[in-house]
């Protein structure tokens, strides 16, 4: 009897699974065709603006974009990462990241096309690899925000301020520029002198806009697009520029074409699309107030982006900073998990 | 700190944590059952840390460093203590009042075998509900995250920034994998057999302790962010692409929730993979399917729910062992000889569709692993609002945050609820 049963059990657990597979397999053929007909985008960038982006050239061009975004809690780690595990077969065709030194580096490890399209050429020499690998369009500035409910606020006074952990994103790129332009020491004692003078390190970027909108901390480094958050929901806060001997850090989205993308035609449809004046000026228009790159209708821009980019025209030349980058990532690395 | 003592660490104030959650929570297990208790008991455990953490925002934000950590840890033990109440609801003690009654009449100065004995008598609940405890707290990853407190799980995260050898993923994780297998090893060594359970006889309760554990974990954050989301559920009908995302997690959570039950089916090693944690198992499972072979798996969600089933395996082997120890096996066969379906449900079924019920939530709520290995075009839902969440708060995303959150539980509390209705019928 006890034999029986479990004969009974055994067939009832397989019929199970069996029938899993079928629901799994049945999933599957039928994403089949929108796989095929679609262009692949990973977007480092926030969903809540690169949606509509997409969204319009779907509109334009008929055809569907299927996006897969990363998250704040795994940063842009989960891209990367897939990109490079993917190198070989790639699924994905094109690559929207909201930095430039990380798909610079991607760059160099072969993961990244060239396409010399008529967005690339639109866009200035200093925001675009010069063998097309990937081309920046509409950047954010780094920048102090600032409560202003105390007027007293004293920016070198870190006791009261605020950063990001600054393993990721643009909170590395930033480093990345002092690393570069201070040297390794400088940056290195700074650093250590900044947390025992009370500088909080949070996670990202939005929480140090959070942190200094409510007032816990007087002032923080963020980006402009989190400045302009803050800004709309009615915080008491003003920005200045971050610079580094006179040089604000300029930071622009950076668009890709994957070496062996599935989708070639349409991808570099795509990426010629977001490289157009069309895109860079509604991200401009955006609520993140992105500074287009490339030549614009200046009139039609709003006038806080204009002031942005009076304030990007000197700015750090990033674009030759990759080495930097991975010698400073890894001693962040070897500070936060060694 | 290094890594190797911050496990060491975390190891520690895991076993702290986990014992004050259960301290806490195995005294308000064995009350008399009511709807109203078992909605509080469950509450807290079915609350996501996204929603936890952004409803603490005010608080979170105010304060850093040791009091934020500590905040993290309190929130978490409580988050956690009423699963201890839970398992003792489910497995009442082995002990029968003639036998607890014998053990009061001990002589005083046996008191190493009055220790001994309660120690025996506790039966496997107790410590597998301590294990339980030690593992979800130790694996922790994304409160910690979403909280910025260092944890190892956080720095495990940090060292693969820009990329990290596979070898060198598995070399870090070694000692704490060690660990949780020390933790589930010591499981298994005594002996295990199945007893009657007595059932009703133990005198817990603490209703209005179960009420604040559960107002403060659940009924504040959820408070707040319907509160946040007031304007925002009229717009939740326009939201197609939420309303996908949340039927791909269900459809994730349904096929790896009783898919592991049933793998698990005497292959305790089943249980091992789960410990690498989401991250370093994501990204092993991401290498393999580039592999030409098994390439064309990449489009199918079927990595991804695997994943999710070896991440589960190990609190699904602890409950499956849990409930063979506890089933009382003469009375099941004398129930199913009598075609009772009401005392084949209390008896054997109703342990395990809460088991099934709780391995369904982690694997709904997990990220790491959903993040990676998602198939294109199918986003998981707490992916989407962990993307959404970087601008801070509004009335959609909460409205979101809160759909998220109650569709899963009202799934499952009809699910469970059709069953008993269906068990009952017999009466």
């Amino acid at each position: 009897m006890r034999r029986e049963a479990e004969a009974a059990a055994f067939i009832r657990d397989r019929t199970l699974l069996l029938l899993g597979l079928v629901a799994v397999l049945f999933v599957t053929l039928w994403r089949l065709p929108a796989l095929r007909s679609s262009v692949v985008v990973y977007c480092a960038h926030d969903a809540v603006f690169a949606e509509e982006i997409l969204r319009d050239f779907e509109m334009r061009s008929g055809v569907k974009v299927l996006v897969r975004y990363d998250t704040e809690a795994t940063k842009s780690l989960g891209l990367v990462e897939l990109l490079l595990a993917e190198k070989d077969a790639p699924r994905c065709d094109v690559f929207w990241n909201n930095e430039m030194l990380g798909t610079a580096d991607l760059a160099e490890r072969g993961v990244l096309a060239p396409h010399r399209g008529p967005g690339w050429e639109r866009i200035p020499e200093q925001w675009k690899d010069a063998d097309a690998r990937w081309t920046g369009f509409a950047a954010r500035l780094r920048v102090h925000i600032i409560n202003t409910r105390n007027p007293a606020t004293d920016l070198d006074d870190l006791s009261r301020g605020a950063i990001a952990k600054p393993l990721y994103g643009t909170t590395l790129t930033h480093y990345t520029a002092l690393w570069h332009l201070w040297g390794p020491e400088r940056l290195k004692t700074w650093h250590h002198e900044s947390r025992a003078r009370g500088l909080r390190e949070v996670n990202g970027n939005g929480m140090v806009k959070d942190i200094v909108a409510r007032g816990a901390r007087d002032h923080g480094f963020t980006d402009t697009d989190d400045f302009f958050d803050a800004k709309d929901r009615g915080a008491l806060v003003a920005m200045k520029p971050v610079r580094i001997d006179g040089a604000s850090i300029c930071i622009p989205n950076t668009v890709a074409l994957i070496r062996g993308a599935p989708h070639e035609a349409t991808a570099r449809q795509l990426i010629d699309y977001l490289l157009s004046a069309e895109a860079e000026m509604a991200l401009a228009k955006s609520k993140s107030r992105q500074i287009p790159l490339g030549p614009v209708d200046e009139n039609q821009l709003p006038a806080e982006v204009r002031e942005l980019r009076e304030w990007s025209a000197k700015c750090v030349p990033l674009a030759g900073f990759v080495k930097d980058r991975v010698e400073c990532l890894a001693w962040l690395k070897s500070e936060y998990t060694e | 700190m290094n890594f190797t003592a911050q496990v060491a660490l975390d190891a520690l104030r895991c076993a702290v944590l986990a014992g004050a959650a259960f301290a806490i929570g195995w005294p308000l297990g064995g009350g008399r059952r009511s709807t109203l208790r078992t909605v509080c008991l469950i509450a807290p455990l079915l609350m996501p840390s996204l929603l936890i953490s952004y409803a603490a925002a005010p608080v979170t934000l105010m304060f850093g460093g040791s009091m934020l950590a500590a905040f993290y840890s309190v929130l978490l033990m409580l988050k956690l203590a009423p699963l201890a109440a839970l398992a003792r609801d489910c497995f009442p003690s082995p002990l029968s009042a003639e036998a607890a009654f014998c053990a009061r009449l001990l002589p005083a100065e046996g008191a190493a075998a009055r220790a001994w004995f309660a120690v025996r008598a506790a039966g496997p609940v107790p410590w597998a509900t301590l294990a339980v405890l030690f593992l979800l707290t130790f694996t922790d990853f994304e409160l910690a995250s979403l909280f910025a407190v260092k944890t190892w799980t956080v720095m495990l995260f940090d060292a693969h920034a820009g990329g990290l050898d596979p070898s060198l993923s598995l070399r870090r994780i070694a000692l704490p994998v060690t660990i949780q297998l020390a933790v589930i090893v010591a499981l298994l060594v005594p002996r295990w057999s199945a007893t009657s359970g007595r059932v009703g006889a133990a005198r817990g309760g603490g209703l209005h302790f179960i009420i604040a554990i559960a107002v403060l974990i659940a009924g504040l954050p959820l408070a707040r962010v319907a509160w946040l989301a007031a304007t925002g559920f009229a717009q939740l009908r326009v939201q197609e692409v939420f309303a996908a995302d949340l039927v791909v997690s269900l459809g994730i959570a349904a096929a790896a929730a009783p898919g592991v039950w049933l793998l698990m089916r005497g292959r305790a090693l089943v249980a091992l993979p789960g410990l690498l944690g989401a991250l370093v198992l994501a990204l092993l499972v991401l290498a393999f399917i580039q592999v030409p072979v098994v390439r064309l798996l990449r489009d199918t969600p079927l990595p991804l729910i695997a994943v999710e089933m070896l991440l589960i395996a190990p609190i699904a082997f602890v409950l499956r062992e849990l409930i063979r120890a506890h089933t009382p096996r003469e009375a099941l066969h004398l129930a199913r000889m009598a075609g009772s379906r009401r005392l084949i449900w209390d008896l054997a079924l109703a342990p395990r569709a809460g088991a099934l019920a709780l391995l369904f939530m982690l694997a709904y709520f997990e990220l790491t692993a959903a993040t990676i290995l998602a198939p294109i075009g199918l986003t998981p839902v707490f992916a989407r609002l962990h993307n959404l969440a970087h601008y801070g708060q509004s009335a959609v995303l909460s409205a979101m945050l809160i759909a998220a959150t109650l569709v899963p539980a009202a799934l499952l509390a009809l699910t469970v609820g059709a069953a008993r209705l269906y068990a009952r019928r017999d009466d």
